[in-house]
């Protein structure tokens, strides 16, 4: 096969892997929040959607007219809690917390959990994307709060 | 009706087309060893959206009182989105509520489990008898707590049941704490259930539940659901999705 009659070919498997893989980088991608960005809140726990490989919190936050709002951040899979010794019964529906969150870059209300301070007083910390950090430091932060 | 998200566990579906397969294919038949035969179309005596507590009133606590006024008054709204995912998302009413299915059920009695095939949203229930191989799914802790938690629980977990006389007496805990215990009613993750379930004669089913959360009630309380006997009928098929008009108008779960 001459080189030019296999371009065609590459092309064809470089475009079937991207076809691949784009769907499985793009589902774990941090891509849609601004990671330089943490803004935080007085929320309380509407709904959380316990899954894997990511949860979903629903929260209830004053919004920026001071009426009450409604906003939804993604965060960690229910094992990533609970190597930070949190169990779903630490988020009980009508919780108070403090939370932190990074934004979702196309400006909607919403984003990622980067941290949630629970009743008790502890604190959960985003292992996944929290910047700057790996999932080891944070984890040994978390070992020294507890 | 519906729990969370509009997602059905894989393990749901899987005894949803067992059980519908198990129809199909097998004759009813309950083992020889089982007092009592259970099996067979049931559908709810007298349609009710909330169960009936004994002694009049459920005995909440502040936590749950807060919560049933809201979702009473989020109902007024017609703000199903706000507390009752089933209605809103089509998500599984999870348990207790599933027994207040207004469609109809068919009890299969096997040996080590019975099995709960629900006409609506073709949702079933499995209640293990001590022989049942699927493991409940329970993610093991041990090396993290050093006990064997149930880390998410399930709208409808795996029941644990057994025979006193002519009585299945069936156990269930491990719940989710968004899905409702009727159409208004909260419980959260501790709820625990005991259904004692008998014939009340051949046509006549009585389901006794009792329910349990000290989250949201100061103490245990019961009540009784009778279904009546149905012809064994294949169930059409019956979507939420599909069948419902508009938000929540449709939904009979």
């Amino acid at each position: 096969m001459s080189k030019r009659a296999a371009h065609p070919m590459r092309f064809g498997w470089a475009m079937l892997a991207m076809a691949i893989t784009a769907p499985l980088w793009a589902h774990h991608s941090a891509a849609g929040y601004d990671l330089t960005k943490t803004l935080s809140a007085q929320a309380t726990l509407k709904e959380f959607r316990w899954g894997a490989p990511h949860s979903a919190a629903v929260f209830t936050i004053k919004g920026p007219d001071g009426k009450p709002e409604d906003m939804t951040v993604a965060c960690g899979s229910p094992a990533m809690f609970v190597k930070q010794g949190f169990m779903p019964k630490d988020f009980q529906i009508g919780d108070k917390m403090e939370i932190t969150w990074h934004p979702a870059i196309s400006g909607h209300l919403g984003g990622m959990l980067a941290s949630a301070k629970v009743p008790n007083g502890r604190v959960f910390k985003d292992v996944e994307f929290a910047p700057g950090l790996t999932p080891s430091d944070v984890l040994k932060q978390a070992d020294t709060a507890k | 009706m519906n729990i969370t998200g509009a997602a059905r566990s894989p393990s749901s579906i899987g005894w949803a087309l067992c059980l519908a397969m198990a129809a199909a294919v097998l004759p009813a038949r309950a083992p020889a060893a089982d007092p009592v035969n259970l099996e067979g179309t049931w559908k709810i005596s007298a349609p009710q959206l909330a169960f009936r507590p004994e002694g009049g009133s459920i005995p909440f606590t502040d936590i749950g009182r807060k919560r049933y006024a809201q979702n009473k008054s989020n109902l007024a709204k017609r703000a199903y989105e706000e507390y009752d995912y089933a209605t809103a998302r089509c998500a599984s009413p999870g348990l207790p509520r599933l027994m207040l299915t207004q469609g109809r059920f068919r009890i299969w009695q096997r040996r080590g489990w019975v099995g709960f095939q629900f006409e609506w949203n073709r949702l079933a229930r499995e209640v293990d008898m001590g022989n049942l191989t699927q493991p409940q799914l329970r993610v093991a802790a041990n090396s993290l707590f050093g006990q064997d938690d149930v880390i998410v629980g399930r709208a409808v977990p795996i029941s644990k049941g057994h025979w006193e006389g002519d009585t299945l007496v069936v156990a269930t805990e491990g719940f989710q704490n968004n899905t409702l215990i009727d159409n208004l009613v909260p419980h959260g993750y501790d709820l625990k259930t005991t259904e004692r379930i008998r014939l009340q004669g051949a046509n006549t089913l009585e389901d006794r539940i009792t329910i349990e959360d000290p989250r949201y009630f100061t103490r245990p309380w019961q009540t009784v659901v009778t279904y009546q006997r149905q012809p064994d009928d294949p169930f059409p098929e019956n979507v939420c999705l599909v069948t419902r008009t508009t938000e929540g108008a449709a939904v009979k779960p």
